[in-house]
């Protein structure tokens, strides 16, 4: 016997979903779906689940993850309620609910809220460099006096801790929503098997993202996805743990192999960011259709980290002291809050949750024939 | 009859349908070697123009006395062919027919001899039952055009209005103390900003004060006689109390003391034992509900203008009319004690008591209070009564209530944007006119839609507390919705006492009860006794818009008879030889129409009679005379008896 939450659907309109709420029932959003499978029956059930304020169902299902909006069934609906715009939603929703710090919640519900956690962030940020800065050489460009290495390292691990903490334990939450039966029963795998799947699974679609593939027309966004995410990838390991390596004096130049790898990572982000901006701004994907505002904040940021960061790059190169301190500044301020707030509260934690949703997905699939 | 037997005998073979079976030719040449048949022809389809010709210039050129016609059912081509028989110069009630298509041919389609024969014998015995025909001529009653209307809701409403606006004068009787029927307690209806009241105010302004239409409210028919063009009708007049000096000055009501629960609010408030229906109440007249009246007098000492009589009496009145349209109208379904927490808890309501709570002339205002409390969640429960959903329901839909519970799901979004609504359906049937996008407006509006087989379960804990448990059949999941309010939408039955009006006019009527048409595509505000007609949910569940259309049609239907001098009936009635009736009786218990009465013609010697005008030629008297003094024309005995000899033989 389910509970129902009559309020729970008019939250996923204020996340985005439109129109949803015409659905009439008919499955062809399901039989179109190019992913959907046979057991599952998304979009139709879980648009179900949701206008009857099935709210357990919602959260124990791993299905809002496998879908990467293709739009197909947005095109197919007959009620034009469009599907797609609704399993977005979900996602977002679900990322509410897996945080527990309430940061996702107040980023997601109001933009106001997002616009001043960013702000008082990017702050405090700008607060410690105004205090802990070392001396200003104006003579030359001495990056490493202005920002010592270990103030700035610090700086960096512990974001790079504090955001690894609240993405492994918001993940750890969405295991225990997650791994429950049709009723509600929370369910266990043995641990061999966890271990087992755990490496069969996240790693390669964490790293390949592969499942995009599946959906219609979706290689060239595959190739999109895959720049991005490497760009990121590799800037966020140059740029946090091998910091030492990367925040010299030394001119940004084609030197060593590390810099190399900067200009191509920050090439790539810039083109990736760009992309995205631009097919958002143009409604050119269906999943660029509809932009949540989180969206925009994501995007913006990355852009503005990015091009911060080339633009220190530049300043050092040519020898400008002040503008390339001024620079850098500015870029931790705007990084910091992109990498505390996007990352594990809003849209980029995503990375993490769909490698994820499909390791428990196996995992429950393990428990429902170890029970047949 | 001493002139000479000339028959004509005609075989069709209705295209394959006859010929394919039977070998006509044969059944021809037969024909020729009966006993007085001067001509036997066949063609391919006798009911068509030259097939009727042929029948015409025959009676001509033979001199024919007699035509049989062997082809399809009476009941499909005996009118044309009389008519054909009438045109060639003959009595058209010496004409006889054999049905060599349904009774033979399309049910031996694979034995064609055998057939053949059949055919054969069954012209045979047509030649025989001709040679006795008599020729008979049709009975001609003058019509009054006065028109009766059972029932003062929508469709009786449109009905008189209708017929008075012909110029025909009508009684419209209703046995509540006010013409309004259902729909006058209906609140903001689909698709338009009218409330029930409304339209009962549109039509009651064609009919109040009308010259041409009497009114009689607190009315019951006692008894109905006579037949088409001529009834003559019973009706008691059950005292009001109150007469028309009342100027609605309302002291009355203000110092009776008997407090009961108002049936137009639907229990949800009180009135007085002497009261007026409601505010648009037709006639504007208190009347006493002798009921629940302890004939304390209070009402009659305050009253300023003396309108008030306690004493007065049941009156009975005789009215003739022509036509009687029964509008009786519909009752909702009225659950019973616990079917789906009904009584068990006040927050579980029918959708009219809902109707009434968000009409702004309702026991709320227009405001949802229930229980003093506003509601946040409320579940709908369609089909109540309906589609079989519980064993004891009806198996019909109710038609109206989908759109009627969409409709009031979104009154209350609107009004009440944070109150959270379910629809559990078994079928949305929105088929009127813009109420699928009602439908779809429902939906954007985030009323939701919960699918069901089995009936839902009204769970009802300790404290009160209501919800909901259904097995919803998208999602093959039992869910459970909590709510405070439940609404149930009944469907729509047979008004109460309908069996009472419909054996006292002779109505047919359905398995479920609704009075039932004479056709129900080719005639469906006509029923099967001529000059009565239907009109409304009487003869099954309508909506608004229905219900005034059919008031429209069975008035309409009524002038064609209304507007003739004279009403023609088939003279195929009994008929009595008063020389050999014993007086036994023995008919007058048995004729279903109470045609047939005994008449006194000497001292001790008494015979049946019948009256033509309500005689409908059943032949059950016939059938039933131990003496053979009743005997029924088209159908006499010895007709009959030369029939049984054709086909049998003589024994």
């Amino acid at each position: 016997m389910t509970y129902l939450v009559p309020q729970h659907p008019l939250q996923l309109v204020e996340l985005g979903a439109e129109r949803f709420s015409r659905c009439f029932n008919c499955g062809n959003c399901t039989a179109i779906c190019p992913i959907t499978k046979e057991k599952a029956s998304y979009p139709r059930k879980l648009i179900r689940y949701s206008l009857l304020g099935m709210e357990d169902k919602i959260l124990s299902s791993t299905d809002p993850w496998l879908c990467y909006y293709c739009g197909e069934c947005s095109d197919q609906c007959p009620r034009d309620a469009n599907p797609g715009s609704f399993m977005m939603s979900l996602r977002r929703y679900l990322t509410t609910k897996y945080d527990w710090t309430g940061f996702s919640k107040l980023m997601y519900y109001s933009k106001k809220a997002e616009v001043i956690a960013i702000i008082v962030v990017a702050a405090i940020v700008g607060s410690i460099i105004y205090l802990l800065h070392g001396p200003i050489v104006e003579t030359r460009v001495e990056l490493e006096t202005f920002a010592p290495y270990l103030t700035t390292e610090i700086g960096a691990l512990t974001v790079l801790f504090v955001l690894a903490g609240i993405l492994l334990s918001n993940l750890y939450r969405m295991y225990r929503f997650v791994m429950r039966d049709e009723n509600g029963n929370r369910i266990r795998v043995p641990l061999g098997f966890m271990i087992r799947d755990f490496i069969r699974i996240v790693p390669l679609h964490f790293l390949t993202q592969i499942k995009i593939k599946e959906c219609k027309d979706r290689q060239k966004n595959w190739i999109n996805h895959l720049i991005i995410f490497y760009g990121y990838a590799a800037s966020f390991i140059l740029f946090v743990p091998l910091l030492k390596f990367t925040q010299t004096n030394d001119p940004f130049l084609f030197v060593n192999p590390l810099s190399i790898l900067g200009i191509f990572s920050t090439i790539a982000l810039l083109y990736g960011a760009s992309i995205a901006i631009y097919g958002r701004v143009k409604k050119t994907q269906p999943m660029w259709k509809d932009s949540h505002s989180t969206d925009w904040m994501f995007l913006i940021l990355l852009l503005l980290t990015t091009i911060t960061g080339i633009l220190t790059g530049i300043f050092r190169t040519f020898g400008f002291p002040l503008p390339t301190y001024i620079m850098y500044s500015l870029h931790l301020m705007i990084a910091a809050p992109f990498l505390i707030l996007e990352v594990p509260f809003a849209k980029w934690s995503h990375l993490a949750y769909r490698p994820f949703a499909l390791y428990f997905e196996s995992l429950k699939e393990r428990y429902l024939a170890s029970k047949r | 009859m001493s002139e000479e037997l000339r028959i004509g005998v005609y075989v069709c073979h209705c295209g394959t349908n006859i010929a394919g079976v039977v070998n006509v030719k044969d059944v021809v040449e037969y024909a020729k070697t009966l006993p007085n048949v001067v001509v036997a022809k066949e063609y391919v389809f006798m009911c068509s123009a030259p097939g009727q010709q042929i029948i015409k210039e025959d009676i001509k050129n033979f001199k024919l006395n007699r035509v049989v016609v062997a082809a399809c059912s009476p009941s499909l081509h005996e009118p044309t062919f009389r008519t054909a028989t009438a045109e060639g110069g003959l009595n058209p009630y010496l004409f006889e027919m054999a049905n060599i298509r349904e009774h033979c041919s399309w049910v031996h389609p694979d034995e064609k001899e055998v057939a053949t024969t059949k055919a054969k014998l069954l012209v045979k015995m047509a030649v025989a039952k001709a040679s006795l025909l008599e020729p008979l001529s049709e009975i001609k009653f003058k019509v009054n055009n006065t028109a009766l209307i059972i029932g003062g809701g929508v469709s009786g409403l449109a009905a008189a209005r209708d017929l008075a606006a012909r110029g025909i004068k009508t009684y419209l009787i209703d046995r509540s103390p006010t013409l309004g029927g259902r729909a006058a307690r209906l609140g903001k209806l689909t698709y338009t900003e009218m409330k029930g009241i409304d339209v009962f105010k549109g039509l009651i302004r064609d009919v109040a004060g009308n010259r041409l239409i009497d009114v009689y409210t607190n009315t019951e028919l006692v008894s109905v006689d006579g037949s088409v063009g001529n009834f003559k009708v019973k009706l008691v007049k059950n005292p009001r109390y109150v007469d028309a000096k009342c100027n609605l000055c309302g002291e009355c009501a203000k110092v009776c003391p008997v407090e009961v629960p108002d049936e137009f609010e639907f229990g949800m408030s009180k009135r007085k034992a002497i009261y007026l229906p409601f505010k648009d109440a037709y006639p504007r007249i208190y009347v006493i509900d002798m009921k629940s009246c302890t004939r304390c007098l209070e009402c009659v000492k305050v009253c300023p203008v003396g309108a008030i009589n306690l004493n007065e009496k049941p009156s009975e009145l005789t009215i003739n009319v022509g036509g009687i349209i029964v509008a009786a109208g519909y009752d909702p379904y009225e659950p019973k004690t616990g079917e789906y927490g009904y009584k068990l808890s006040n927050k579980v309501i029918t959708l009219f008591q809902l109707e009434r709570l968000l009409d702004s002339e309702g026991p709320t205002k227009g405001e949802l209070i229930v229980n003093g409390v506003k509601p946040k969640n409320i579940v709908f429960v369609m089909c109540v009564g309906s589609l079989s959903t519980t064993p004891d329901a009806y198996p019909y839909c109710s038609r109206m209530c989908c759109s009627s519970t969409i409709k009031n799901a979104l009154v209350l979004r609107e009004k009440y944007p944070d109150t959270n609504i379910y629809i559990a359906y078994k079928d949305v049937r929105t088929y009127g006119r813009g109420d699928e996008q009602l439908y779809m407006k429902a939906g954007e509006n985030f009323v939701r839609f919960a699918k069901f087989k089995d009936a839902p379960k009204i769970n009802i804990d300790q404290k009160g507390n209501l919800s909901v448990t259904l097995f919803e059949e998208t999602l093959q999941e039992e869910i459970t919705i909590p709510t405070d309010l439940v609404v149930l939408v009944v469907g729509m039955t047979p008004p109460r006492d309908i069996d009472k009006v419909r054996t006292t006019i002779k109505i047919g009527c359905g398995p479920e009860g609704f009075l039932r048409e004479a056709h129900l595509k080719l005639r469906p505000v006509e029923t099967a006794t001529d000059g009565v007609y239907l009109a409304g949910a009487v003869t099954g569940p309508k909506n608004i818009i229905e219900s005034i259309a059919s008031g429209s049609a069975a008035a309409s239907r009524t002038l064609a008879l209304l507007s003739k001098e004279e009403v023609a009936v088939e003279p195929l009635i009994a008929v009595v030889n008063e020389d050999i009736c014993s007086g036994c009786a023995i008919c007058v218990a048995m004729c279903p129409y109470g045609a047939i009465s005994l008449k006194i013609i000497d001292k001790n010697i008494r015979v049946a009679k019948v009256d033509s005008a309500l005689c409908k030629g059943c032949g059950t008297c016939a059938a039933a005379c131990p003496s053979g003094a009743m005997q029924q024309y088209g159908f006499k005995d010895a007709q009959i008896k030369a029939q049984v000899i054709a086909a049998m033989g003589e024994v």
